[in-house]
């Protein structure tokens, strides 16, 4: 009896995780889980993209997975009230309806086609809300001011692979009720790629190659009310790079691509003005305060600034290029992420500015709420230097920028910054800098400029707000990993495993089969 | 065969058997590549037999299965892609057996039977994403329990040596085994299906 009492012995000892059977290698080819989670307010979402899943992350309920009915997700957009997600997803149906045919696999070997359906669905608190076959070409979604409506259309220079089924229509936007899910589609000219909407939501103003067109939203029906051909010449192609409406919402700005012109469209009059600028513009925004609007460039050094009612441009001269702006309420801060360690707090009533050196050169930018700080993420750059310029100049950085008293104080980081965010507190300023290949989390009291780690699990890759004043940080493991952070009390929640779901995959089923049949 | 069972309790027993055996069986589905790239879910176990009528024995049955499979998959952000920290798969069983054991002919060198067993097995599936860590937080558990059967055809073999009270004896077996999913929620189910072949070395006394 000595023998099978050992074995016994050994088998309730190999129970535990510490010596696992390995005689094998298993492996598959699609990431469990994608890091680009989307935070609600209800939950985190998370792709699946090997088991073809959405899962429900949440810090209390820990995680399940959402009823798609069988659609495989792709691609998720949180509506902007954090309320809801579209989902982007297709699943498989086949040509032939043999009662036996009840997976891909039975498909193929009963000599019928395997047809992919696309479809999007509207997802609220883990529940599908609605949902409608769709284009597969669709891959980007324009939101109102108010998030009860979104638009859908293709945005050609997503860098994402356009899909077409049969013969698809590049000229339809589809506009999709938010609260109840229903879609409309809207034949607005092709390759419509921008959509914007004015203040009230009244209005959508689309963009297509070499066209701007105005629909309206309130009757239901979506009428174009207005057509802009951009060039009155059809072999002149006029490529919009961006566009913004005036705080009012009569004027439509229009940059383009390689051109020093704005086109200044009126919606009311349905005219058109060119307004020439300075050269052509890399970045435009539109500050409702001062009721102006700001243009920078990527290689001369001004600032142009546009008044809305006579349309002038003043010219500003600055030191160096800037290539990007935040706005600010009345002011505009200027940066460069083309290598340049300026920065400028630019008074738009005054056109004047205040000049900040910055240590190293920005690669980000992050406002805090009450826009009375900013954090600059800055690189390594090549250094002439020597000693302790030298030494910053190898390192990435966090650079405090005070926005009132228009100084900065620079913060060498062990590694690269993936990502800042300030917390909500105004009280007590505080911004979370997640690090890379690091498992601490650092959490700097802007007022004290004093710095402290929190430990995670495991190093973090990202960084989202969630619910009112808490924060879900991106853990890199294989099974999937999310830590819920209260910044008040430091607590730390982590819910893991949720990227195992579907691990063990058999045969792919053919999902809508009963509802076909 | 009730009435062979209920002379058996009457009458003392003819022999017993008792035997170390390797079973294994057929594991063709899709979802048991996460544990073992092999279709065979096979492991080590011990039978017991005890004649209740000539030909004729009840068969019992306990076996472990341990494999288990170092695991891959990439983690994907943007366009950068993260190594992974060593992950492991493994599927520990337990099954148990009860059946009878017909022996066609009987022989002292080799004696033919048919054999068939109602089977349970409780599968423990282990997934562990950090293997360096005794404490890893994505150190999943999910136990799972499903019914069976087994029918099978094969012979015991002996060395002739049958006036001894205590024979060493072999067998060898071969057959179809099925069990009900093991069913691990939202982890997927593991069908473990098909051909069994069992073969041990023991003793008949």
């Amino acid at each position: 009896m000595r023998t099978p009492s050992l074995t016994l012995l050994l088998a309730l000892g190999a129970c535990g995780f510490e010596n696992l059977p390995d005689q094998s290698y298993s492996g598959v080819d699609l990431p469990l889980w994608d890091p680009d989670v989307v935070a609600l307010n209800d939950a985190v979402y998370v792709l699946l993209p090997q088991s073809g899943e959405l899962a429900r992350v949440h810090p209390t309920e820990g995680w399940s997975l959402v009823d798609l009915n069988g659609l495989t997700p792709s691609r998720l957009v949180a509506a902007p009230d954090r309320e809801g997600v579209i989902v982007f997803g297709s699943y498989p149906t086949c040509t032939e309806t043999d009662p036996k045919i009840q997976t891909v696999e039975d498909c193929e070997d009963l000599d019928g086609e395997i047809e992919v359906v696309h479809e999007v669905a509207l997802v609220r608190n883990g529940a599908v809300i609605s949902s409608a076959e769709i284009a597969a070409h669709f891959n980007a979604v324009s939101f109102t001011n108010d998030g009860a409506q979104a638009a859908l259309h293709l945005n050609y220079d997503s860098g994402a692979d356009i899909e077409v089924t049969g013969v698809s229509d590049l000229t339809q936007v589809l506009f999709m009720d938010l609260e109840s899910g229903a879609i409309t589609p809207v034949a607005v000219g092709f390759a419509a790629d921008r959509i914007l909407f004015n203040a009230d939501d009244s209005k959508a103003v689309v963009l297509s190659r070499g066209e701007v067109l105005v629909i309206e939203l309130t009757s239901g029906d979506y009428d174009i009310e207005v057509r802009f051909p951009l060039s009155l010449d059809v072999d002149v192609q006029v490529r919009p790079q961006d566009v913004a409406l005036t705080p009012d919402g009569t004027y439509a700005l229009v940059t383009v691509t390689g051109d020093d012109s704005l086109y200044v469209l009126d919606l009311e009059q349905e005219s058109i003005n060119i307004v020439p600028l300075s050269s052509a513009p890399t970045a435009m925004v539109v500050d409702p305060v001062a009721d102006r609007s700001i243009f920078v460039y990527q290689n001369l050094a001004a600032v142009d600034i546009l008044e809305h009612d006579l349309f002038e441009i003043e010219t500003v001269l600055l030191d160096e290029p800037m290539n990007q702006i935040e706005s600010l309420a009345g002011e505009g801060l200027l940066y460069s992420t083309a290598g340049r360690k300026d920065a400028y707090v630019l008074n738009l009533a005054e056109a004047d500015y205040d000049e900040l050196r910055l240590e190293n050169p920005p690669s980000a930018m992050v406002l805090s709420p009450d826009q009375t700080l900013a954090l600059a993420i800055t690189r390594p750059e090549v250094s002439g230097s020597s000693g302790l310029d030298a030494w910053y100049d190898a390192n990435w950085g966090v650079e405090i920028i005070d926005l009132v008293d228009r100084e900065n104080l620079p913060l060498v980081a062990e590694s690269e910054p993936l990502a800042v965010a300030f917390t909500a507190e105004a009280a007590t300023p505080t911004a979370l800098v997640l690090l890379a290949d690091s498992t601490d989390l650092m959490q700097l009291d802007l007022a004290r400029r004093t710095a402290s780690a929190v430990e995670l699990e495991a190093p973090a890759i990202g960084l989202d707000r969630f619910g009112e004043a808490n924060f879900v940080i991106v853990n890199n493991a294989p099974f999937g990993l999310l830590s819920f952070l209260d910044p008040a009390t430091g607590e730390i929640t982590s819910v893991g495993g949720f990227a195992t779901a579907g691990i063990l995959q058999g045969e792919q089923p053919l999902p809508r089969l009963a509802e076909e049949e | 065969m009730l009435c062979a069972l209920l002379l058996s309790f009457l009458h003392p027993a003819q022999a017993t058997e008792f035997s170390v055996e390797r079973a294994a069986l057929g594991a063709a589905d899709p979802a048991y590549n996460t544990i073992d790239e092999r279709d065979l879910f096979a492991g080590w176990g011990l039978r017991a037999g005890y004649t209740v009528v000539p030909s004729l024995t009840v068969l019992g049955s306990w076996s472990m299965q341990r494999r288990g499979a170092s695991y891959d998959a990439p983690l994907v952000q943007a366009e950068e892609s993260y190594s992974a920290s060593e992950s492991a798969t493994a599927l520990l069983g337990h099954t148990a057996g009860l059946g009878v054991k017909w022996n066609v002919l009987e022989n002292p060198w080799v004696s033919p039977y048919v054999s068939g067993q109602g089977l349970v097995q409780v599968g423990t599936l282990k997934l562990d994403d950090d293997l360096d860590r005794d404490d890893n937080i994505n150190q999943i558990s999910a136990r799972a329990i499903a019914p069976g059967f087994s029918v099978a055809a094969g012979a015991d073999v002996g060395l002739g040596l049958e006036e001894l009270p205590v024979r060493p004896m072999g067998h060898v077996e071969i057959g179809y085994g099925h069990l009900a999913a093991l069913d691990y929620g939202d982890l997927g189910a593991l069908h473990l299906r098909g051909l069994i072949v069992r073969a041990g070395v023991g003793v008949h006394f």
